[in-house]
């Protein structure tokens, strides 16, 4: 798993240990939403937190051509200017706005995050559905190289894997998608696995419905919930790792105002100008933290056992 | 039990053949002519068809992906991982092992740190559940899992090197030099492990034969530390082990703020370079590190658990 822990994000469950908990909660997971999941969840004052966290974040990122007060890549301020109120978080080396740097930067860590877990999940549904359901030959090999990448801890090897490449906010999504489906293909399979053995599929196939179509109709509709729970509570882990690969100059690249690229950026002039670094980190922090809160409310809610 | 082991044996053969493979293609399909930039690099300007063709050659790069990958295991399991196209054309098993030394230092200090920190919090946090400290151990359990350790360095770089003057920031000349990067890569380790040391400790003290102790009068320190916290060390440990991977990870990236000259820095100056020889033998090295690793703890779980043990037997 994830590894980020890494300097990661240890909090983001382990996906082994939310599975039982996800597929425990399919009984559940139906009369929640009646329930109101959401008002459960609010109750918690964590989860409040984390859940302000994101929706400041996700305004930030949408409202970010009326919120910031310049141009993100404008050069309209003198350099390395300390924070004041025509410049709220100071300016950088260039004289850049790093307030509206930040509220665009929203927008890369965010959706670069959104897209990299759409791809992870669609390529572990795939994955995991059709050696699940098929089996045999395909299922060990497939199942073999699953286990030979979760051998490694993820982050390290969606390093190596970004630094093959030309460095670009593209090629970082990539190889963080090459490495992070593995673990969630593991997961759709056990639950593909689970769900194949039940008497409605049993059922569908006596009436003598076609493989594919069992597949699609009866069995993804089963196997979908749990792992778009599962993608959710991991953002914080991708938010993450994209920035630590965009700092490490694996990433985003200059000027693009993304907040790993603006430490980067930033690391060489911080005992001068701290707060190049103080604001792109607090940043990262925030919507890690939001993300991780929320995700861990979310996890106690579905949890059966709660 | 030896039937466990045995299954368990062959499969860790299989995912090291699978690693061996994974590094070979780490190198091999990376996009550019491996030949046309080491022969500019060598020449310092642009290179002719003819001269990379003869580079080609000499790499064994115009032999069968198949070919290349097979002289290339082969010398792996002798310990030759070819030679280092930075790094003054090292033997790249010599940087490796001359490295590794350095980063399991810095891995070993973060995880004592770590569990110094974090399982006297988690055992206090569980001890008064609902308490200030158990609040105060979760916000900065969610602070240390959250806050990036990219940041965090340079804010204990600021705080204690260049305001304080107490530390030394760059390289690892000194004991003092090991503290910053250390604490940095503890902070997510420590995170975890509070967290599940409270968890596994409540799990426990939840327990009837807790109850049942208590009840027959046992004092309170003497049910917690002998039956509870005992009981409660399985999971740590584990947990323990596996964060050892991520620590060596994190690694890359402490090391490289920290210009701690460690696995992780010559890694990441090996992948800035495009040295291959270097990342493929990475790979390889740190693969067969973790899957050898991952084994241990396995076998140290069988080991530390009679209920594993005798249903291993029972089979």
């Amino acid at each position: 798993m994830t590894d980020i822990q890494l300097i990661g994000s240890p909090m983001a469950p382990e996906a082994e240990e939310v599975v039982p908990a996800l597929v425990g909660a399919e009984r559940v997971l139906q009369p929640l939403a009646r329930r109101g999941v959401f008002r459960r969840l609010m109750r918690d004052w964590t989860a409040r937190i984390g859940f302000v966290l994101v929706v400041l974040l996700v305004l930030a990122a949408v409202l970010a051509p009326l919120l910031a007060p310049h141009e993100p890549l404008a050069l309209d301020g003198g350099s390395f200017e300390s924070p004041s109120w025509s410049h709220p978080f100071g300016t950088d080396r260039l004289g850049r706005d790093l307030f509206s740097r930040i509220l665009f930067g929203a927008r890369l860590s965010l959706g670069t995050a959104f897209f990299a877990s759409l791809l992870i999940t669609f390529a572990a549904v795939f994955v995991g559905s059709v050696t699940g359901f098929l089996g045999g030959a395909v299922d060990s090999v497939v199942m073999r190289v699953v286990d030979t990448i979760l051998a490694f801890p993820s982050l390290l090897l969606a390093i190596v894997v970004a630094g093959l490449f030309k460095p670009s906010l593209w090629s970082l999504m990539l190889a963080l998608a090459s490495v992070w489906w593995v673990g969630y293909a593991r997961i759709v399979r056990g639950l593909v696995l689970a769900v194949r053995e039940r008497q409605f599929v049993t059922a569908a196939r006596v009436a003598g419905g076609r493989s594919s179509r069992i597949l699609i109709r009866h069995i993804l509709p089963n196997v979908l919930p749990p792992v778009i729970v599962l993608a959710t509570l991991e953002m914080g882990t991708l938010i993450l790792a994209i920035s630590a690969l965009s700092f490490l100059g694996l990433g985003a690249q200059p000027p693009t105002p993304e907040w790993g690229a603006m430490l980067n950026e930033g690391k060489n002039h911080f005992f001068s100008a701290p707060h190049l670094m103080l604001f792109p980190g607090l940043a990262i922090s925030a919507a890690v933290l939001g993300f991780n809160l929320l995700g861990d409310g979310l996890r106690d809610v579905l949890d059966p056992k709660s | 039990m030896r039937r466990y082991i045995v299954r368990r044996l062959a499969s860790l053969a299989v995912v090291l053949w699978g690693v061996s493979i994974l590094a070979f293609a780490l190198g091999s399909l990376a996009p550019g002519d491996p030949a046309r930039l080491l022969m500019e690099r060598t020449l310092g300007h642009q290179a002719t068809d003819e001269e990379v063709a003869g580079m080609r050659q000499e790499l064994g790069l115009d032999r069968p992906a198949v070919e290349q990958y097979v002289s290339w295991a082969g010398g792996a399991v002798r310990g030759d991982l070819g030679t280092s196209w930075s790094n003054r054309n090292d033997q790249v098993s010599d940087l490796l092992l001359e490295r590794l030394p350095r980063t399991v230092m810095l891995a070993v200090t973060a995880m004592l740190t770590a569990v110094i920190v974090a399982v006297p919090l988690g055992v206090a946090a569980a001890r008064r559940r609902n308490s200030v400290t158990d609040h105060a151990s979760r916000v900065a359990a969610l602070l240390g899992a959250s806050v990036p350790g990219f940041f965090v360095a340079y804010l204990l770089m600021f705080v204690f090197g260049v305001r304080l003057r107490l530390l030394p920031i760059f390289g690892f000349d000194s004991p003092q030099h090991l503290v910053l990067p250390s604490i940095t890569l503890a902070l997510g380790s420590a995170a975890i492990l509070t967290r599940l040391t409270r968890s596994s400790l409540l799990e426990v003290l939840g327990e009837d034969y807790i109850r049942v102790g208590r009840a027959m009068g046992l004092r309170s320190r003497a049910v917690l530390f002998r039956h509870g916290l005992r009981n409660a060390v399985i999971p740590i440990l584990t947990v323990i082990g596996l964060s050892f991977g991520h620590l060596l990870a994190g690694a890359v990236i402490v090391e490289w703020i920290f210009n701690w000259p460690g696995l992780g820095k010559l890694a990441l100056d090996g992948i800035h370079a495009r040295d291959y020889p270097l990342i493929q033998g990475f790979v390889l090295f740190t693969g067969t590190v973790f899957v050898l690793m991952n084994l241990a703890i396995d076998l140290a779980y069988v080991w530390a658990d009679p209920r594993v043990r005798f249903q291993g037997q029972g089979a």
